[in-house]
């Protein structure tokens, strides 16, 4: 049977969380999204002020990875992380047209703000920003 | 008649008025139950080493104010997330002008001052959440270039409160 174990990334570990950022772009169909190189995961996360977290799901073999509850034990250390960290909630963005996601989250009594209360996601890309900023 | 407000960073001084207008934006939105932070919190999470925010403020010159009335205008609150996409972003959490100084161009202002930060900051993306009945902030947003990503690409807003994410601690 094969074990895992989750723990916080490593700076060695960037090239494999890239491969798994591509992976799951992917799969929503956005590879060509990625924008993000080796060399700004390791910048931007390894620097002096990180600028985001990472934690990682390590396997000893390339055995059968799904089925291994590793999903719900990353959700298990970000919420111990929150509440150390005096968070009060998690906040995160789903696709809804991908209806496995979508159960999987709100099976563990996850909210669906945007159906809910009517939130949308508006975004400005850097075009616009600079629109923005050279406005008189 | 339209006030020369100026656009500042905020000061741990302001917070007591930015609380203020945190509840009154809350109160539009009819979601007043949902604020749980105090001015005190405010100025620990803002002022602090480790500041979780940024905020800017819309001054109103002295000759303008009222006696007891307030000396700022509006503000615009946000701060710095990472996308595995593009790397560093921009979210805008909270823009609001006061009522009486709408339609002055003063939220034009604060936004324009935001852009500029996050440019600064190499940012490439600037996002932020809109209530779908709020008409006049989707025209505000949609007339400076905004995409409606939840309307585009079915992005969602989920959310885990407190109940739940000790829930999944427990698990």
């Amino acid at each position: 049977m094969s074990t895992f174990r989750v723990r916080p990334a490593r700076a060695q570990d960037c090239p494999d969380i890239l491969r798994l950022i591509k992976e799951l772009a992917a799969y929503g169909n956005a590879l060509d999204a990625v924008k993000l190189t080796i060399i700004d995961l390791l910048k931007d996360g390894f620097g002096d002020h990180p600028l985001y977290y990472c934690l990682i799901a390590e396997v000893p073999d390339e055995a059968e990875l799904t089925g291994l509850g590793i999903g719900p034990e990353i959700l298990r250390k970000l919420s111990q992380i929150a509440i150390t960290n005096g968070c009060s909630c998690m906040n995160f963005l789903v696709v809804i047209w991908n209806q496995t996601s979508t159960e999987y989250y709100t099976r563990r009594g996850a909210l669906d703000l945007s159906s809910q209360e009517g939130w949308h996601l508006f975004w400005f890309n850097k075009k616009e920003l600079l629109q923005m900023a050279n406005e008189k | 008649m339209a006030v020369a407000v100026q656009i500042r960073e905020a000061k741990e001084a302001d917070c007591g008025e930015i609380m203020k207008m945190i509840r009154e934006l809350a109160e539009f939105e009819k979601l007043s139950d949902q604020v749980k932070i105090s001015e005190e919190v405010l100025k620990t999470d803002g002022f602090g080493e480790n500041p979780f925010y940024h905020c800017l403020v819309a001054e109103i010159p002295p000759e303008h104010r009222d006696p007891l009335g307030s000396t700022l205008a509006g503000y615009g609150l946000y701060y710095f997330t990472y996308s595995t996409w593009t790397g560093r972003n921009v979210y805008l959490e909270d823009i609001y002008v006061m009522p009486k100084y709408q339609g002055q161009g003063i939220g034009s202002k604060i936004i324009k001052k935001v852009a500029e930060a996050a440019l600064e900051r190499g940012c490439s993306q600037l996002r932020l959440a809109v209530l779908d009945n709020n008409r006049s902030a989707i025209e505000f947003y949609k007339a400076r270039g905004a995409k409606d990503l939840t309307v585009a690409e079915g992005w969602h807003f989920f959310h885990f409160d407190n109940e739940a994410v000790r829930e999944m601690v427990r698990k």
